[in-house]
């Protein structure tokens, strides 16, 4: 069958224009995998950085967490029998089983009663068993490897009730923690310090993160107790070594002084018994998910030595220790403990990181929130008249059960900074877009522009316009479609690679798809009703000049307007991650603006460098800058197509710069080349800490709560006018001074040496409004004088080395700086807890090898706190996005720019072959074109900088960088200018790329092809 | 101007100024009456055509020639329909050009009019073969199937380019090549065909057979030609040659076989000089300096014919005085 002529026609069409409709086809097919790919990839490094954020914030003990101050414990529920229902006591103890296999299995099949029960408790299990197995060959299960108590899993779900149950899903496995206070111990053979007993804290704490490994003894039975017997308890090795206990010893548990049950008075005071079952060691203490327990739990490790409770008038030093129960036994012990002091019980909730989204960090905070607040349902009994009230199995204080979202403001932090970053990506990718469009738009008018003469002929022989626009749109339509096809499929491809189970999508490209799929169908059609329309001519020259000043005020009134009202809006306008339709005009318009300004100085530029090289008598460079003036050579898309790109290079740039360099600063704020923070920096510690290879000075800082005794005497302390303690940071001066000879802190606090004389003190502003005072804080030992300096003009950068004792304080917050001698004074039997260590390059194991095992310590270098910060922050989404689109900016750039080339070859072939007939060599034909490039590039790459410089002013309020930083402060804009000049002299290399490409295309081309002795 | 007595009074004036006359070339198939045309080229201000007049009639084999820039092509591109006048009227085929909307000029185009370029690559599509050619256009007016190939072969036969209906235009003579081109002008049947300089590429023997394929056209299918020629061969070829001088048709030139007493048939060309509806006309640049005529001639008006004279002081070399008469 014979295809149509027309047919036939169009399909010629098609495969004489294959390569250019081919440039149109990889650009949208590129476009489409952006369109689609991109923001999912983005999103799901979005996911990364949340996951490593909430990860980092779970490792500090940061989640949902229920506390209440519990007064008793129904029975019922916690594997103890209920004197008062004793049928109903023995049901929930089978919850409660032994570690191994068979049991847990039994126990899991004869357990809960309701269907939430069951499901939560089943994760417990699971999570729990995965965490907590032991390496010993004799290995004995903990408590923590133990499933909750039915009643505890359905209290706790009972607290995420009022939860979505999306939200409820990306909550981990609860931990359960009640504690009593610290009482006295005592037993035959316990040991003593100075004849004073030990103080001993019974916990039940529910999973243990990393589990112990029992090497004595057995864990606290899981079993009922029968009424009277004694509490089963475990303690760490450590725990025995220093108090000498032994399995099957039995100890007495009191209140200073006197027996725990003496305490309320009125109330019947029954001995408090406690066995020890079995001594444990820690599986991990430094695994980051390990650390933060023991860190926060440290006398469950290890006793500790403290003042104890005023006795005859002294505080005598003490052991304090926590010993580990199981549930029966924490019950048994409860009832008792409550009179000593506050017992809290803590539920805590850790984020699943794997769970989260970042499309749904916003959402999950929103209902964090809403649980935190008082008016949310409790599962508690309402109070009445200060009466305790019922939480669950917990009987609590009438303040009741109390939750809070620690892990909030991590993810609102998570959330502006990824609204911040989708600013930035914003730009960056509406950057790309247009140098997109603009290539495509360069590729389609060569392609029409080639077949000018095709056009004219089909015209003159009766094709209408529209004939013509339907052979370019059935044109579009088949490079276009199957573009789309491409591009969607292997975006689909791509995203299947590392699909995680949960994980975002991203902002909708739907409309990105749309804007792309229209362009590659109407920019074939439109252009060939552009060339093939009647024109009139324009013969008042007047008229053309008014137009092009209408178009330029046009374009300079709508950047204005969109840059205005970018200032007005800010980013609280741009509440939700995505691409912000504004944000993404502006770039354009900038562009344009700077494309415009660009065709008005071209002419200038040109008539200076012809004067110049009339002047040198060279032919070459006049006739190439004469021939300029008759056109910039690249039009003002490729103009545009420059000037956007490089100022999406210098921006994207600038900001990773500027997002680099405050991490750093923040990293630089906690001072010195690691931070080791602890207890029990003693000067042998640090002895070993300096031993370690690299290490320069060990600087030994504390950290002292201290009360003013007169808050309005001699001096006026701002924050305390009732005598709120200040936080006040103890510095070794003497290694300070080696450390860091110039810093001002050693100049102000050296010189108090006798033990009697006043104390030197740093003081903020804001702590003291003289400038000299003195103010006096009690001690254990009486009171001590401090000699306050105030200091207003003190930096970060001079409070760097106490960075990390300062925290979250700015220069501005009250606190005052001590010597470390003072204080000894101050407060009597303390150590350091911060050691601040100098030295590039030091490995965080090997200081971790030079300190005690029995303590846990948080060690923290520079670098390693560097890379949490990109790993936590938008660092990658950012630099992914910045780094993409500018190598596919200059990627379209160029290619852009070669088209633009190409659509002039032709006028430019019979110039130069006409002057070729005349002598000129083929040589100085590609200098011709270098020389006429040369001042649009140079220009374009000034514009392209300056305005790359300037979008953080033009952005204004819109773009914010804080929350992605992680520091208290928007951070200082840096503009690499040695990058920027790098990138403008890259655009100028760009653009003689393209000139030498095209002078490669040129020599293809005959001398008689383009220049004939007949033609007209 | 009918003849008549010429008016005296003022009524005899008011009445000749209300009596109907016929339009200027109302019996005309091409009439362009007094046209203008500006452009500006790279700054510079171009008067193409700068009042010219010319006349058709229907069923014409007319040469247009001029020098290079003489306005020709500018006058073709007018009556093509491919641009439009500054100033001025033109018709074709009673088609008004100044007042045609898009819709009346894509019907010129394709039913009133033909067109045959100088260079082959305006006229042939190359990748198309000969058939392929001539049938683009019908199928653009929306003839099609065996209709439009019985024409095409008919006009193929016709101008004898037949044995090359499948070949492309690579594949042709450039003679074969205007020749195709010329039944693709012919496809749609129009009423007029343009010729650019169709032999300006060919030598003088392909040329004939060009120009014998327009004669053909214009004799066989009653098509009106016009023929746009620096070529002096071409010229002498047809009827009527109509020359152009700066914008203005200069003088025309008419061909009529006479027959003498003897009964000898021979060929007389005779150049007229063209004169306007105002009554101006256009000397011959050789007359003009062969006389020395400047400024201003002498006019007498003889029993049958107009006398021009150059001022005395002209003929002598001296300097007459202002308003002087001649002698």
């Amino acid at each position: 069958m014979r295809i149509p002529l027309r047919t036939r026609t169009a399909l010629r069409d098609l495969r004489a224009d294959r390569a250019l409709l081919t440039c149109l086809a990889v650009v949208i097919a590129i476009g489409t995998l952006i369109a689609t790919a991109g923001p999912a990839l983005v999103a799901r490094l979005d996911d990364r950085a949340l996951r490593n954020s909430v990860a980092m914030a779970s490792a500090q003990g940061l989640g949902l967490t229920a506390t209440l101050s519990v007064v008793g414990i129904d029975p019922t529920g916690l594997g103890q029998e209920n004197p008062a229902a004793a049928p109903a006591a023995t049901t929930p103890l089978a919850v409660e089983t032994t570690a191994s296999p068979t049991a847990a299995s039994v126990a899991t099949n004869t357990s809960t009663t309701s269907a939430s029960a069951r499901t939560t408790s089943a994760r417990t299990t699971n999570a729990s068993t995965g965490t907590a197995t032991s390496p010993s060959p004799s290995p004995s299960a903990s408590p923590s490897t133990s499933p909750l108590p039915a009643p505890l899993t359905t209290f706790a779900t009972d607290i995420l009730a009022p939860l979505p149950p999306w939200a409820r899903s990306m909550l981990g496995p609860p931990t359960v923690d009640l504690a009593t206070p610290f009482v006295d111990a005592a037993g035959p053979g316990l040991a003593t310090t100075g004849g004073v007993p030990p103080e001993l804290r019974v916990e039940y704490a529910n999973p243990i993160p990393g589990g112990v490994r029992y090497v004595e003894g057995s864990a606290p039975p899981l079993g009922p107790l029968a009424p009277g017997a004694p509490a089963p308890i475990a303690a760490s090795t450590a725990t025995r070594d220093v108090l000498h206990l032994a399995v099957g010893q039995v100890l007495t548990l009191s209140r200073a002084g006197s027996p725990v049950g003496a305490a309320p008075a009125g109330e019947a005071a029954a001995p408090v018994t406690a066995r020890v079952v079995g001594f444990f060691e820690p599986v991990d203490t430094l695994s980051p998910a390990t650390a933060t327990f023991w860190y926060t739990h440290p006398w469950l490790r290890a006793p500790i030595a403290g003042p104890g409770p005023p006795r005859d008038g002294f505080s005598p030093l003490i052991q304090r220790a926590s010993v580990l129960t199981s549930a029966p036994g924490i019950l048994a012990v409860l009832p008792a403990a409550a009179s000593a002091g506050p017992v809290t019980a803590t539920i805590a909730f850790p984020l699943a990181p794997g769970e989260l989204t970042a499309d749904t960090a916003a959402a999950l905070a929103t209902q964090l929130g809403r649980l935190t607040d008082p008016a949310a349902g409790r599962p508690c009994t309402p109070a009445v008249f200060a009466q305790p009230v019922q939480c669950g199995p917990f009987v609590a204080t009438s303040a009741g059960l109390s939750v809070a979202a620690d892990i909030k403001p991590t993810l609102d932090r998570f959330v502006a900074a990824r609204a911040e970053v989708w600013v930035v990506d914003s730009f960056s990718l509406a950057s790309v877009a247009t140098v997109a469009l603009i290539t495509l738009f360069s590729a389609a008018r060569l392609a029409v522009g080639r077949r000018e003469r095709d056009l004219v002929l089909h015209r003159a022989r009766g094709a209408s316009i529209r004939d013509l626009m339907t052979v370019r749109a059935a044109h579009g339509i088949l490079l276009t479609v199957p573009a789309l096809l491409v591009g969607w499929l292997a975006a689909r491809l791509l995203l299947h690679i590392g699909r995680h189970r949960a994980q975002s999508s991203g902002p909708g490209a739907g409309w990105m798809l749309a804007a792309i799929a229209v362009a590659g169908l109407v920019v074939l059609p439109a252009l060939t009703w552009a060339r093939s329309r009647p024109r009139p001519d324009v013969a008042d020259r007047a008229v053309a000049i008014r137009r092009r000043l209408a178009v330029e005020i046009g374009i300079l009134v709508l950047a204005a307007a969109a840059v205005v009202s970018l200032h007005g809006r800010g980013v609280d306008g741009l509440r939700n991650a995505g691409i912000d339709p504004q944000i993404s005009l502006v770039p354009a318009l900038l562009g344009a603006v700077g494309a415009a300004l660009l065709l008005r100085l071209h002419p200038l530029l040109l008539g200076g460098s012809l004067r110049w090289a009339r002047r040198r008598r060279s032919a070459v460079p006049v006739l190439a800058f004469a021939q300029a003036r008759r056109g910039p050579g690249l039009g003002a898309a490729g103009l545009l197509v420059l000037v956007l790109t490089l100022a999406g290079l210098v921006f994207g740039g600038l900001v990773t710069r500027t997002v680099t360099g405050a991490h750093a600063d923040v990293a630089n704020s906690v001072g010195g080349d690691a931070v080791i923070q602890g207890r029990g920096l003693i000067e042998a510690v640090r002895s070993d800490v300096a031993g370690v290879a690299g290490v320069q000075h060990v600087i030994a800082e504390q950290t002292l709560w201290l009360t003013p005794d007169t808050p309005a005497g001699s001096a006026s302390v701002t924050s305390a006018p009732t005598a709120v303690p200040i936080k006040t940071v103890a510095v070794d001066v003497k290694a300070l001074a080696a450390a860091d000879p110039n810093s001002r802190l050693v100049h102000l606090l050296s010189g108090s040496a006798s033990s009697n004389s006043p104390i030197s003190a740093y003081a903020s502003a804001s702590a003291v409004r003289q400038n000299s005072a003195t103010l006096s804080v009690a001690t254990p030992t009486g009171s001590a004088a401090l000699n306050l300096t105030a200091v207003g003009t003190l930096t970060l950068a001079d409070l760097r080395v106490i960075g990390a004792e300062l925290g979250d304080l700015t220069p501005q917050d009250p606190f005052l700086v001590v010597p470390l001698t003072a204080a000894a004074r101050l407060a009597p039997g303390s150590d350091p807890d911060t050691l601040v260590v100098d030295g590039p390059g030091i490995a965080e194991t090997e200081l971790r090898a030079a300190l005690p095992t029995a303590v846990t310590y948080q060690v923290q270098t520079h670098r390693a706190l560097m890379s949490s910060l990109d790993t936590a922050t938008l660092t990658d989404s950012l630099d992914l996005v910045a780094f993409g689109s500018a190598l596919l900016a200059s990627a379209f750039a160029l290619l852009a720019v070669v088209l633009e080339l190409l659509a002039g070859a032709r006028a430019r072939g019979q110039a130069v072959s006409f002057l070729r007939t005349m002598g000129l060599r083929s040589r100085s034909a590609t200098s011709m074109l270098i020389l006429q490039l040369l001042p649009p590039a140079v220009l374009a790459a000034v514009a392209g900088v300056g305005l790359g410089a300037l979008i953080p002013r033009l952005l204004g309020s819109a773009l914010r960088l804080r929350a992605v930083t992680g520091g208290t402060a928007e951070p200082r804009i840096r503009v690499d200018f040695a990058t920027s000049a790098a990138l403008g002299a890259g655009v100028v290399a760009l653009v003689l790329l393209a000139a030498l490409i095209d002078h490669r295309l040129a020599r293809r081309r005959k001398l008689g092809a383009v220049l004939r002795f007949d033609s007209r | 101007m009918p003849a008549g007595p010429i008016p005296t009074t003022l009524d005899d004036l008011e009445a000749d100024a209300v009596r109907p006359r016929p339009r200027y070339g109302h019996d005309a198939h091409i009439v362009c009456d007094n046209l203008v045309r500006i452009y500006r080229t790279e700054g510079v201000e171009v008067q193409a055509l700068q009042g010219l007049d010319l006349l058709v009639g229907k069923g014409d084999l007319v040469a247009v020639v001029g020098a290079s820039g003489s306005g020709k092509s500018t006058l073709l591109n007018i009556l093509s329909g491919l641009d439009a006048p500054t100033a001025g009227a033109a018709s074709v085929a009673g088609c008004d050009l100044l007042t045609m909307k898009a819709r009346d000029r894509l019907r010129y185009r394709r039913e009133v009019v033909g067109f045959v370029w100088q260079q082959t690559g305006r006229n042939l599509f190359s990748h198309l073969d000969a058939m392929d050619n001539v049938m683009l256009p019908m199928s653009y007016a929306g003839t099609r199937g065996a209709a439009a190939e019985r024409r095409t072969a008919e006009l193929l036969e016709m101008l004898a380019v037949g044995h090359v209906r499948d070949r492309r235009p690579g594949q042709l003579s450039g003679g074969e090549q205007q020749r195709v081109a010329i039944a693709v002008a012919l496809a749609n049947a129009p009423e007029v065909l343009f010729a650019d300089e169709p032999t300006g590429e060919l030598d003088s023997a392909t040329a004939e057979q060009v120009f014998e394929a327009l004669r053909t056209a214009n004799r066989e299918l009653g098509v009106t030609v016009v023929v746009v020629t620096h070529d002096a061969l071409v010229a002498g070829q047809v009827r009527r040659t109509v020359a152009i001088r700066d914008g203005r048709t200069s003088s025309e030139t008419v061909r009529e076989a006479v027959v003498d007493a003897d009964g000898a048939q021979r060929d007389v060309a005779e150049e007229y000089v063209m004169l306007d509806r105002a009554g101006r006309m256009q000397l011959p640049r050789e007359f003009v300096e062969r006389l020395g005529m400047r400024d201003r001639v002498r006019v007498a008006l003889d029993e049958d014919h107009v006398s021009v004279w150059p001022t005395a002081r002209e003929t002598t070399g001296a300097q007459a005085a202002p308003g002087e008469p001649a002698v």
